[in-house]
């Protein structure tokens, strides 16, 4: 069997949607290798019509449909476990629900919602405090499930953009040692990615780990380096109102402008923050890294105007003389 | 000409009352689309026009019926239509959804269509407080597992809108202009008052953020409709009779918000837009 018959499971490409580790701990997928029947059988035989889209993460069959009508803008949160990159996932699509707009745009649809909500729906009021929400499994993938947005933008195009939701200890491992066979994933999305984003978790260095954090956050930004090829990258402070030393803080920041100047910085958190005698709201914090994220940028170059070289009086027209 | 509408709205959004109190305002000949002669059959609504014209609420449409019945149509100009109009139980769009599959008839029912009458009963949707619009001062420690939760109502809306333009093949890289979308919200008049003023698409904007700049990314803007409906302009029990609305009859209810937030006593203003 090569595929999961959850037709919402990605497994194996991706992580098992029930959380286990490898497929085979799954029952949905050991009931299929035991030759229990599933509904998609029943419903060709009635003339159903399937969709090429789950809802859940999109995995590669998800992915496939989808380019087919573009380019996405693939967005890579690197960051340890416990980083924050699930609770950065759950604001942006919190207020996307909120505003109906991605920067500044109008959301255009996703083919990933339930993936989504699966996320956002554990950062609001609904009969619980909001909480951080579940971690994503580790098990089994060997690429990351995407979280997808569209929206319409000024021109009136459609822009797709592909959010990946990726376990930390990927890139744990993809830190020390990015050949590894359990660094897979990680090296999948460090080479497709439009945009890198590092998350590092504010709590962790604060904590009593603080100096292995800072050692961790430190070889991750170097990895991601090493690997850029030019690609944007973003420093994002995850939990801001966790206070970070001041030592702490700038041995990080330096060492990320030591390896990538142009890196620019974030700050998020679930609950308001203070600086500069300011207090940040969530929201607001989202907005600026979301409009990075997405925004137009400067591709790194300038393509040079051709200039004709006539000296036919005709073709010197438009031109400075 | 011939126009098939599909009406989509699930279980308790008010079809059969819309279709009864439509027919009534069609036959009384004073709005802008009239009845020219008689529909094919009236049995579908037979039912749900004894119940109001008795001052009772209409029962609930079998989950597994779908009945269309033709009536003829005439508007202010004299051009004729002959309108395709669907009654269904609601039933049948959440079983769609939750199967994530969808059968044949339907898909034939959505290609032949020539235009989508999405009716929400607007009251019923609110967004859920987040930490956006009540901020913790610290966030709980548990972590759910990823089963335990309910997708929002306007996302299983936006999923659902792209199936219908995936089976439709309407395609997304611009503005759709066929068919066109209508955005009905229902039951306008369970709103609390401070709303009940406002034009429609801003109570969309308030209530279903999502669905408001999902339609607008994706219709044209001369193919998008949002207005407001109270097809009783009260609520009608099964059981007990309002004699006020058998003594005034149910042409003397319901009114249809208009884009400015005005409101019209002719229903039959929700359709002519779409035909």
């Amino acid at each position: 069997m090569t595929s999961c018959p959850d037709p919402k499971c990605g497994a194996p490409t991706l992580t098992c949607r029930m959380g286990e580790a490898t497929p085979t701990d799954c029952p949905v997928w050991s009931a299929k290798k035991n030759g229990a029947k599933d509904d998609a059988s029943g419903d060709d035989a009635l003339g159903m019509v399937r969709l090429p889209w789950s809802g859940a993460a999109l995995g590669s069959a998800g992915l496939a449909f989808l380019t087919g009508r573009g380019d996405p803008c693939v967005v890579a949160l690197v960051g340890s476990h416990n980083a924050g990159k699930s609770t950065l996932l759950g604001l942006i699509y919190q207020q996307v629900g909120r505003s109906g707009a991605i920067a500044g745009s109008p959301f255009a649809g996703s083919y990933s919602l339930e993936g989504w909500e699966a996320i956002a729906h554990a950062l609001r009021w609904e009969g619980n405090v909001p909480r951080f929400p579940a971690h994503t499994t580790s098990g089994g993938g060997r690429a990351p499930g995407f979280l997808h947005l569209a929206r319409r933008d000024g021109e009136g195009a459609l822009v797709d953009v592909l959010f990946a939701d990726s376990p930390g200890e990927w890139f744990q491992r993809w830190a020390i040692e990015p050949g590894a066979a359990d660094a897979e994933g990680a090296r999948w999305l460090a080479e497709r990615a439009s945009v890198i984003v590092v998350v590092v978790d504010c709590d962790a260095l604060s904590g009593e780990k603080r100096g292995q954090a800072r050692s961790d956050t430190i070889q991750l930004l170097r990895r991601v380096a090493v690997g850029r090829c030019e690609r944007p990258v973003a420093l994002l402070w995850a939990k801001a109102d966790e206070v970070v030393s001041p030592a702490i803080r700038e041995a990080v920041r330096e060492a990320a402008r030591r390896v990538m100047p142009d890196i620019v910085e974030f700050e998020t958190s679930v609950v308001p923050f203070k600086r500069d005698d300011k207090t940040i709201e969530p929201g607001h914090a989202i907005a600026r890294v979301v409009d990075w994220m997405i925004g137009p940028r400067d591709r790194g170059f300038t393509l040079p105007s051709p200039s004709p070289h006539h000296s036919d009086p005709f073709f010197a027209i438009g031109n400075a003389i | 000409m011939t126009r098939r509408l599909l009406v989509l709205g699930e279980y308790d959004v008010g079809k059969s009352h819309f279709a009864a109190q439509l027919l009534g305002r069609l036959n009384q000949e004073q709005g802008v689309l009239r009845m020219e002669g008689a529909p094919e059959t009236l049995e579908p609504y037979e039912t749900a026009l004894a119940r109001i014209n008795s001052g009772k609420a209409a029962p609930h449409t079998s989950q597994d019926a779908y009945v269309e019945s033709c009536w003829p149509l005439v508007d202010r100009t004299g051009r004729k239509i002959d309108l395709q109009w669907p009654d269904y139980g609601g039933e049948q769009l959440r079983a769609i959804r939750d199967r994530r599959s969808m059968p044949a008839d339907w898909r034939n029912r959505i290609i032949a269509s020539g235009g989508w009458i999405v009716m929400l009963r607007i009251s019923h949707q609110q967004l859920s407080d987040d930490i956006f619009t009540r901020p913790l001062a610290v966030p709980g420690s548990d972590r759910q597992p990823p089963e335990s939760f309910e997708v929002s109502q306007q996302a299983q809306l936006v999923d659902f809108l792209q199936w219908l333009m995936f089976v439709r093949g309407s395609g997304t890289l611009t503005r759709v202009a066929t068919p066109p979308l209508m955005l009905l919200l229902s039951c306008w008049d369970e709103l609390p008052q401070a709303e009940q003023g406002l034009a429609p698409v801003n109570v969309l904007k308030g209530r279903m953020p999502m669905i408001a700049g999902f339609a607008e990314a994706n219709w044209e803007p001369s193919a998008l409709h949002v207005l407001g409906l109270s097809s009783l302009e009260r609520p009608l029990s099964e059981d007990a009779i309002d004699s006020e609305f058998v003594d005034r009859g149910p042409e003397a209810f319901g009114y249809v918000v208009l884009p400015d937030g005005r409101r019209d006593p002719d229903l039959t203003l929700a359709i002519a837009a779409m035909i």
